[in-house]
């Protein structure tokens, strides 16, 4: 599989209406509910190793560090997987495998995203502010950015894995039937 | 081949810490220079009546378009009547964290170091086009602040000729298309620009003939 029979045009089409569904108002209540079961999912995953831990709709907040973190639209990372889901559509397999590697997908970038919450919500305790709004903002969007294209390039190496294992196998059993076809 | 290819990624992996120290040093001082000059000279272009310019604000931790929208066009006041709402200074617009979106160039220079044969010459090529991506993104992204705050609702009604100055309003609807364009410029800046520029440039040699190898 190569780039070049990923179709370009197609890619920018799928990303374009990707990030028109993002802005449109029905599908942010979509994000609202998505950042909730996130803070859930962060409260749960923190209350198995820490008592303290409470979540106030999508605030995730412990009383003794003084300060809560609110999962807000853009901590859903849904632009990460909008990118990946166009990639995605614009490769040349089929509709089932599509739409496995689009919920793939969304596991994957949503398991960092859970990581890198709790990561920040622990590193505001442990480092001075300069330095939380600089792995914030900065760092952690550039490890999402490389971990995004590792997962897109890993999946379709798989692909072309799977894809050759099938030719070769073809490939075998053509061969076998005109030795058949020889004996007979 | 497979454990070559692997490896590789991995090896952009590590070097993704200097990339990104090398942004941090480079960035404040070169690239959002760069950036915040381009866009103060396209928003001057199109919004001179407003004054407007670029400066980064150490209090707020943003860059801010300082305007003179809202502000008296000249001094308001005579015997008969004093109004209570009067304008003055400056009026700022915030356009964010531009760092965020030059945020492609340190994974761009990762990527580049590993699988470029030309790593000086397709590396500073690369950042040039990147540069350009960022430049559109913050661009576009100034004119939707400004297009918002021209057609805000409170002030501008209160105030009337000449009283303030009446730069020329876009419509909201403008938005609608602005907003998608500046998500998708964006995301070209930070992912797809890397590493379709990383890929051509990996594979310019083959490209005449059967593309084979590549980062792919």
């Amino acid at each position: 599989m190569q780039l070049n029979r990923i179709y370009a045009g197609h890619f920018l089409l799928y990303l374009l209406i990707g990030f028109v569904i993002l802005r449109l108002a029905s599908t942010e209540i979509l994000i609202d509910d998505l950042c909730l079961v996130l803070a859930k999912t962060i409260a749960w995953l923190l209350s198995t190793i820490d008592s303290g831990v409470a979540r106030h709709g999508a605030v995730v907040l412990r009383n003794t560090w003084g300060y809560a973190l609110e999962i807000t639209r853009d901590c859903s990372a849904l632009t990460y997987w909008v990118t990946l889901v166009a990639a995605i559509l614009a490769t040349p397999i089929t509709m089932a495998q599509r739409l496995i590697a689009m919920v793939a997908a969304i596991f994957f970038i949503q398991i960092i995203n859970v990581f890198r919450l709790i990561s920040l919500l622990y590193i505001k305790v442990a480092l001075p502010l300069p330095l939380f709004n600089s792995i914030h903002e900065q760092a952690w969007p550039l490890i999402m950015g490389f971990l995004t294209v590792c997962f897109f390039v890993v999946w379709i190496r798989h692909h072309e894995f799977l894809l050759s294992k099938e030719q070769s196998s073809n490939a075998a059993l053509s061969a076998g039937s005109i030795s058949e076809v020889n004996h007979l | 081949m497979k454990k070559s290819k692997n490896l590789k990624l991995w090896i952009v992996a590590l070097l993704l810490m200097p990339a990104f120290l090398l942004w941090k040093i480079t960035g404040s001082y070169l690239f959002l220079p760069i950036v915040g000059a381009v866009t103060e000279s396209w928003v001057n272009m199109h919004y001179s009546k407003l004054t407007p310019s670029i400066n980064y604000s150490e209090a707020n931790r943003t860059w801010e378009i300082k305007t003179s929208l809202f502000q008296a066009e000249k001094p308001w006041s005579n015997n008969a009547y004093s109004p209570n709402l009067h304008v003055t200074g400056f009026t700022f617009i915030s356009i964010g964290h531009m760092s965020g979106a030059t945020l492609g160039l340190p994974l761009f220079w990762a990527f580049i170091a590993v699988y470029s044969l030309q790593k000086l010459k397709d590396g500073l090529i690369g950042t040039a086009v990147i540069l350009a991506l960022i430049c559109t993104t913050i661009i576009l992204h100034a004119e939707i602040n400004i297009i918002t705050a021209l057609n805000g609702d409170s002030l501008l009604r209160t105030f009337k000729d000449p009283y303030i100055f009446t730069p020329h309003k876009p419509a909201l609807e403008w938005l609608w298309l602005l907003k998608p364009l500046r998500d998708l410029s964006a995301i070209f800046a930070l992912l797809v620009a890397p590493i379709l520029l990383c890929y051509y440039f990996s594979t310019r040699e083959k490209l005449g003939g059967l593309i084979k190898g590549g980062m792919f």
